[in-house]
């Protein structure tokens, strides 16, 4: 296996652990998932408290969409369709974690699988 | 009429006229109102255009309501509701542009249904005892 098939494959197993339910397919290589997952939350960093506060509650796949903000990971799209975890921050929280996860046991992973 | 009285009423015809329906038990004071407006606008001046962009056509009622911005005129609440107008922009526009349009038009509205019912017109009521007392001569 090699690390990039183990990385999406950690990468599955780590957002259905938060309920997700998606396939390898999805998933595309680690620097494309680094670049949207830093374009947002360099985004989500530049908000003021107040407006973190607002945008919190809503659903902003489709902001994201229109802005092209998810271009090399289209997939993210159905992660965060429907503001699953009630909270924008929550869900790219538990999404860069998942990630970050499966990039840092990637190597690992690969080298234990045939 | 007081001019308040015709503020509210020339508001409710204009938000009418965008399709809102509210009623003149639904706007408070002009203060309370400009309170709230100018909360949003400002916020909504403050977004980096990006988010503008991202944002724009949320439905940002429930957020609004939360953080409590909406306090000095509630109802307004259903205004935002939906974000009717397709953007925050365009709505928090359509809003303005009709309070705005009411406080201009107030005074004038406000003098030109300051007539008192003909019934009340104390010339109309001398006359009228004065016939009632008449019929009970006969």
């Amino acid at each position: 296996m090699t690390e990039d098939e183990a990385f999406k494959e950690l990468a599955v197993q780590n957002l259905a652990g938060f309920g997700w339910t998606l396939t390898t397919a999805d998933i595309p290589d680690s620097q494309s998932v680094d670049t949207v997952m830093n374009r947002l939350l360099s985004w989500w960093g530049t908000l003021d408290g107040d407006t973190k506060d607002i945008i919190n509650a809503s659903d902003i796949t489709d902001g994201l969409w229109g802005k092209g903000y998810l271009t090399e990971w289209p997939a993210l799209y159905t992660l965060t369709k429907g503001n699953p975890f009630g909270r924008v921050s929550a869900t790219l929280e538990d999404v860069r974690m998942s990630m970050e996860n499966a990039k840092t046991r990637a190597p690992d992973y690969a080298a234990q699988q045939p | 009429m007081t001019e308040d009285e015709a503020f509210k009423e020339l508001a409710v015809q204009n938000l009418a006229g965008f399709g809102w329906t509210v009623t003149a038990d639904d706007l408070p004071d002009l203060d309370s109102i400009q309170t709230v407006l100018r909360r949003l606008i400002d916020w909504w001046n403050g977004l980096s255009q990006d988010t503008r962009d991202l944002v724009g056509d949320f439905d940002f009622a429930d957020g609004f309501w939360t953080k409590g911005w909406l306090y000095e005129w509630p109802a307004s609440y259903n205004l935002f509701k939906g974000n009717p107008m397709g953007r925050l922009s365009n709505t928090l526009f359509d809003i303005q542009q009709s309070l705005k349009n009411a406080h201009d038009r107030a005074a004038d509205y406000a003098a030109q249904h300051a007539i008192t019912p003909i019934a009340n017109d104390p010339a109309f009521q001398a006359d009228s005892s004065s016939t009632s007392t008449s019929t009970q001569t006969q």
